[in-house]
């Protein structure tokens, strides 16, 4: 069979076409496809490589981590990253003080998780707790009011307000929070300011120490 | 003179089939050719891309110490945000009882007293006497007309001496216990 110069043109052309698809689907696009690849990565790794000596060039990463720690400390005094129980009922006591207010009791419950998404394992947890006061009702609403100024985050969650013989008596249900790390012990080693040069330590837990006699009535007197 | 063709007929086909054999092969080649040369620059451009991702590579392994304080930063910025996200969202939809009180105290007729308030879980129970029966309906009626405080609901009403009563009205924001 012979082809006329027409047909084999036409055969010709269809090798020609057929072999360049193969060559493009099966070599150039794959080869460019990886290319791209790669300039995307230098491209990302380039921003990382110009960030990280930006930061080398003097004290700028030193004055970075100085600007992420006092933005971290500021979110602590609101909701810090441990119940901090002791700072809590200290300021809560001032609260209590500043109001005018006659403190009756108060009571701590264990932290309970919030409604959140969390990040890498840690959460909001509230840390319900109630207050019993005395007091007139412009101390009683001042409380309230302090609640709500206080440094560290409280919420009222409830209020009841009675009438005794010469005041009123307040309940007032609380919430605080704090950031806590699931499965983790909620209250961390921390070094607390206000227990440092205070006697500890005594040989019997049930009678009074005279060293924390002594440091009471220290306490007593500097208040005075 | 005069040149005469004496070869035979045959061999002049022979020479042209190979001529076109020949140029065919050509043709082919540099077909091969121009696919080699586009695949070579490509190629070629993907590795001097590698070479350059290697070398940045080496310069970021050079500040690894910086990168590491990077690192740390990085994470504690992330945290810091999720913090802050939760901080911003959590007071919505929840009451302020200063301001829920300080609105209550706005609605005292002058002869009511309380003698029990407790605002829980979205709902407010007021107990107390008045100086007339009128003076109840003017408590119900001016708290009704505080923003985010309905269902307004005059309980009980004692005819005594006080009028003792008992009020209940639901404020907004209750739902967040």
């Amino acid at each position: 069979m012979s082809l006329n110069k027409r047909e084999k043109m036409l055969i010709t052309l269809l090798l020609v076409v057929g072999i360049g698809v193969l060559y493009i689907n099966y070599l150039i696009f794959p080869l460019y496809d990886q290319l791209m690849a790669n300039r995307e990565t230098l491209s990302q790794r380039q921003a990382v490589l110009d960030e990280l000596q930006q930061l080398s060039v003097g004290n700028n990463l030193a004055n970075e981590e100085a600007r992420v720690d006092e933005l971290v400390s500021q979110m602590d005094e609101q909701i810090p990253n441990d119940t901090m129980l002791p700072l809590l009922y200290l300021d809560t006591l001032n609260i209590v003080q500043e109001s005018g207010s006659a403190l009756e009791s108060m009571e701590f419950s264990i932290p309970s998780r919030e409604e959140d998404p969390g990040y890498e394992g840690l959460y909001l947890n509230s840390i319900p707790f109630s207050i019993t006061l005395l007091g007139d009702y412009g101390s009683l609403d001042r409380f309230v009011g302090l609640v709500y100024e206080n440094t560290r985050k409280i919420d009222v969650t409830s209020i009841t307000y009675e009438r005794s013989e010469d005041s009123l008596r307040a309940n007032v249900n609380l919430n605080a929070y704090a950031f806590l790390r699931e499965g983790e012990s909620y209250t961390s080693f921390t070094d607390y300011q206000f227990i440092e040069d205070r006697p500890f330590g005594r040989n019997n837990p049930f009678t009074t120490g005279g060293q924390a006699q002594q440091a009471d009535t220290e306490d007593e007197g500097e208040e005075e | 003179m005069r040149d005469i063709n004496m070869l035979p007929e045959e061999i002049y086909r022979q020479k042209d089939s190979q001529k076109k054999k020949a140029f065919l092969l050509v043709r082919v080649l540099i077909f091969i050719g121009i696919l080699a040369v586009i695949y070579g620059a490509v190629y070629s451009l993907d590795m001097q891309t590698k070479n350059r991702i290697n070398r940045v590579e080496d310069q970021i392994n050079e500040l690894a110490d910086i990168r590491a304080r990077k690192e740390v930063m990085d994470r504690k910025v992330a945290e810091l945000a999720h913090r802050e996200n939760v901080l911003s969202t959590m007071d919505s939809g929840k009451t302020n009882f200063f301001d829920l009180l300080a609105s209550v105290e706005e609605s005292l007729p002058p002869t009511v007293v309380f003698n029990r308030q407790e605002a829980s879980g979205g709902l407010m129970r007021i107990s107390g006497f008045a100086g007339s029966r009128a003076e109840v309906a003017n408590l119900a009626a001016k708290l009704n007309q505080l923003e985010g405080v309905e269902n307004v609901w005059i309980n009980s009403v004692r005819v005594d001496e006080d009028f003792s009563f008992e009020i209940t009205f639901v404020y907004e924001g209750g739902g967040q216990q």
